[in-house]
């Protein structure tokens, strides 16, 4: 099927039936390892409520108001409706939040902050998509931060997280908060060369046979993100990512079902 | 939306095949969801996102950008008659609403036929997915499809004096093509003559005023509207159409004039009459945009030199005009691109042109933040909470707890969506117990043994009246039944215990039973902290280490749905053989059917023999197993122990 890569990964493995041993939720496992690669790379953890305001999840993040871009979010509002508050749909609320109180202290960049966190759209649930999810968002603010910066921190992270060196690919695509905005790709960790350049043609279920895989959506932190916290967009550049922690997962563990994550089914979790 | 690989070929004459141009567009513009043949043509679904709408939902604008990635010449297709631009007899014109209506562009035509449209229209239609409905409004469709501009038509002979862009009345009614009885109010722009509403503003025609088989007179609209008020019209009442979609994206009102000349030109050839002329109110123009893009900026952002030469190149393939002066360069952007607004704009079309792949990794220098926190004190309040909730997860899970992720959303709480999905998930959850509960119930019903414990535990957001969320920490133990000498109370005691010595020596003791909700039965005990409160009180922690739980990579095995058959063999062996040995020769003897163990329960010798008892769990991924099916199985198990020469005990 697939050819060997530099990424050992033992399919054969047979799951232990090991009654005493307690057992991490396979979302915690991934969310640790790539904390734990980006605070190699110098990040900090940060956080924010589920429970949200339109101002830190659309208006600072560039969706003008009464615009189509919030229809890319089907959002969750809640009771009573004159509060305007929802459930954030994702996790990049917290760019806003971290930089507002950094601003606040009195502080100013460079800064890097990873944020894992839940998120909610309101959408209808299958194998593929969940109406709670999880993301994993970075933020890096510094002087003269490029497209090249961005390729060079995703490819250290998933050096780090896979112990190999894999190319990555950027797609131009559409996120209100960056500009230029990309999704990007990792050569499938199944099909690569000893380079660590991707293999097409197998029947991989990772990545269809592509040797790609999709891992999320990044960019340049658009300047009206800076302008709507207070920092000079002449002075202050950065790049931002998002990562699906149920993708990272699913594909790690060739996990078919997302719904699977939330049953509280022990026969599943004490796989992991 | 739907592309016809013929249709854009009309506007790029030397188009690359179509999976080449699949590529070209994934790599430089959009992303494309599937290219399929259909017939002697072949479909492109592209996904075209906001930044993009206003000027790519049509044939030219993704022709365009086919044009300047492949560096392709774009023919714009001639009319093949001038429009004649002035005052018009029997067509009147008025836009009351101000700034609602950006621009109205209105033709008169008498002696139109209605029919069918000629094969070639409506099979251009249908490629995409539109029904062909008759000449009229086909023609329309095919230049909304083509150049993004939604048109209308009313018959002529139903509209009582001017047309006036207005808003509704509170009280006035309309029905929609499509026969809906619409209520309106002053909030919603109606396209009106003097007996009241013809048409609903950029989203729907009107049936009082509609084209059908005898019309011979048409009046032709091609306009532009603000776009949040089309959007929040669409949003109340509940229409979207192709139509209000272009709109709520800004298109831009320049597109109207070209439009109505691709319009009548159509309409002569499909559907004859005269063409009397075009009245084109347009109070304020759109002003022709310039952008100064400062070289050194963009190379900056891209973090690679991009030849100027290049850069240029790049830019006048997207039709922006470019004049040069030392680094910078004055643009002036084309109409249709209302997206490109700054220079951090243009920054995105030089680089996804010119081609991310060329742009080389690179870090910054390691002078600048941070660095990772060492010890909770000198760290944020996030990183110690982070490390604390791991530290937690730590000692539960060596205390062979599973941790479990639980659904936000429920049927009961004290806050409520406003928009919710289902019934039984309007609600976000206010404790975690209630569902851990459900399922440290749900899983003795998988459980091997009376003795053996389901223990679970979540940390999680919890949601409070007013808005406020609370993280908290539940963990749970439960037995099928009441097992002697088990205190389940006691057992969570204990791990309490373990989880408040993370908390300063001085207030140890501090995480009371009243921090804590503790519920309980003699076989289940479930107790829910407020981990912000815990937080607090811890200083510093002893370094996490999560390793042991770490999972390699390896393909999960899939839970069946189908019903389980458990089955117990036990078996007198020799003293010096191993449980182990006869696990193995049993495994050896069973089909794929054989889910869980063998596993032994039960062991004990006597006069110098060893009894041994093992389980062994039967179960299918495709079907409810019979227990004829189960039995068979057991006959292998115990025909393999036999051949051992062991006793199976019955």
């Amino acid at each position: 099927m697939c050819s060997g890569g530099i990424v050992c990964f033992c399919y054969n493995q047979e799951v232990k039936d090991n009654e005493e041993k307690g057992h991490l939720h396979p979302l915690n496992q991934v969310i640790n390892q790539v904390v734990g690669a980006f605070h190699d790379l110098g990040f900090s953890v940060a956080e924010g409520p589920e429970i949200e305001d339109e101002f830190h999840n659309f208006d600072a993040l560039n969706f003008p108001a009464d615009h189509p871009s919030r229809d890319m979010q089907d959002t969750f509002w809640l009771k009573p409706e004159k509060s305007k508050k929802l459930l954030r749909s994702q996790t990049s609320d917290v760019q806003i939040r971290y930089m507002e109180e950094m601003l606040e202290e009195g502080k100013e960049p460079p800064l890097r902050i990873v944020v894992p966190g839940k998120v909610y759209r309101q959408e209808a649930t299958d194998a593929r998509h969940e109406s709670q999810f999880h993301q994993i968002e970075g933020l890096l603010v510094d002087k003269n931060v490029s497209v090249a910066h961005l390729k060079g921190y995703l490819e250290e992270f998933f050096k780090s997280l896979y112990g190999a060196d894999l190319d990555i690919r950027l797609r131009p695509s559409f996120f209100p908060f960056v500009e230029p905005g990309f999704e990007f790709d990792l050569v499938c960790i199944r099909c690569h060369d000893k380079e660590g350049k991707p293999v097409k043609g197998n029947q991989c279920p990772l990545c269809s046979g592509t040797g790609w895989m999709e891992m999320g959506g990044a960019g340049l932190v658009h300047p009206n993100v800076l302008r709507a916290v207070g920092l000079d967009d002449k002075v202050w550049s950065g790049f931002a990512f998002g990562i699906g922690v149920e993708r990272l997962a699913m594909t790690k563990w060739a996990i078919d079902d997302i719904r699977f994550f939330t049953n509280g089914d022990l026969r599943f979790l004490k796989q992991f | 939306m739907i592309f016809s690989y013929n249709w854009l070929k009309k506007y790029v004459p030397d188009l690359p095949a179509p999976l080449e141009l699949e590529q070209g567009l994934i790599f430089h513009a959009f992303e494309v969801e599937c290219v399929e043949e259909r017939g002697r043509d072949s479909l492109l679904d592209i996904n075209i996102l906001p930044d993009r709408a206003h000027d790519c939902l049509c044939h030219q604008g993704v022709a365009r950008e086919v044009s300047t990635i492949f560096k392709l010449p774009f023919s714009e297709p001639e009319p093949e008659s001038d429009l004649a631009l002035g005052r018009v007899q029997n067509l009147e014109i008025k836009i009351e609403a101000g700034t609602d209506c950006r621009r109205y562009v209105g033709e008169r035509a008498t002696g139109v036929k209605v029919g069918d449209s000629p094969e070639w229209l409506a099979g251009q239609l249908e490629v995409i997915g539109q029904h062909s409905i008759n000449n009229i409004v086909d023609a329309t469709n095919y230049v909304m499809f083509d150049l993004g501009q939604p048109m209308h038509a009313f018959d002529a002979d139903k509209v009582e004096g001017a047309i006036t862009v207005r808003r509704a009345k509170t009280g006035e009614t309309m029905t929609t093509l499509d026969n809906k009885e619409l209520a309106l109010d002053e909030s919603i722009l109606v396209i009106a003559d003097e007996k009241g509403p013809l048409a609903l503003a950029g989203i729907k025609g009107g049936k009082r005023a509609e084209v059908d088989a005898s019309t011979k007179n048409l009046i032709l609209e091609s306009a532009n509207f603000d776009p949040v008020l089309i959007r929040k019209t669409g949003a109340k009442l509940g229409i979207k159409t192709d139509a209000s979609k272009r709109f709520e994206n800004d298109l831009s009102p320049e597109t109207a004039l070209p439009a109505m000349v691709r319009l009548v030109d159509l309409l002569q050839r499909v559907a004859g009459g005269e063409y009397l002329g075009v009245v084109d109110v347009y109070p304020s123009p759109q002003e022709e945009k310039e952008i100064i893009l400062d070289l050194d900026y963009l190379n900056k952002k891209l973090g690679i030199v991009v030849p100027p030469d290049e850069v240029r190149d790049i830019l006048e393939r997207l039709e922006i005009e470019v004049v040069s002066q030392d680094n910078k360069l004055g643009l002036t952007i084309p109409y249709w691109r209302v997206d490109l607004q700054e220079p951090a704009n243009i920054v995105e079309e030089v680089g996804r042109i010119y081609g991310y792949e060329k742009i080389e990794p690179k870090l910054l220098p390691e002078a600048s933040p941070l660095g990772v926190v060492q010890g909770l004190a000198s760290g944020s309040l996030a990183e110690k909470r982070f490390a604390v909730f791991n530290k937690i997860r730590e000692i539960l899970a060596k205390d062979g707890f599973i941790e479990v992720l639980g659904y936000a959303l429920t049927d009961k709480g004290e806050v409520e969506l406003a928009n919710p999905l289902a019934s039984d998930k309007a609600w976000l959850r206010s404790n975690l117990s209630d569902w851990l509960g459900e399922k440290i119930n749900f899983n003795l019903e998988h459980v091997l043994f009376d003795t053996e414990p389901v223990k679970i535990f979540e940390i999680g957001r919890v949601f409070k009246e007013g808005h406020n969320e609370e993280t908290h920490l539940v963990i749970g133990i439960g037995y099928r039944k009441k097992i002697k000498g088990v205190d389940v109370t006691q057992e969570l005691a204990k791990v309490k215990e373990k989880i408040s010595e993370l908390c300063e020596i001085q207030s140890r003791g501090a995480l009371r039973l009243d921090l804590a909700q503790l519920k309980a039965t003699d076989t289940i005990a479930v107790i829910e902290f407020n981990l912000d409160e815990l937080i607090d009180k811890v200083q510093e922690i002893d370094p996490v280490n999560l390793k042991e739980f770490m999972s390699p990579a390896f393909n999960y095995k899939k839970v069946s749905t189908y019903p389980r058959i458990i089955r117990d063999v036990a078996v007198w062996v020799p003293e010096t053989t191993t449980p182990e040995f006869v696990i193995d020769l049993i495994k050896k003897s069973v089909s794929e059917l054989c889910v869980v163990g063998p596993i032994l329960f039960d062991e004990f010798a006597k006069e110098g023999r060893k009894s041994l008892a093992f389980r062994l769990v039967f179960q299918s991924y495709d079907r409810t197993l019979s227990d004829e099916e189960a039995n068979k199985e057991m006959e292998k198990v115990i025909e393999a122990l036999e051949r051992e020469s062991y006793e199976v005990r019955k």
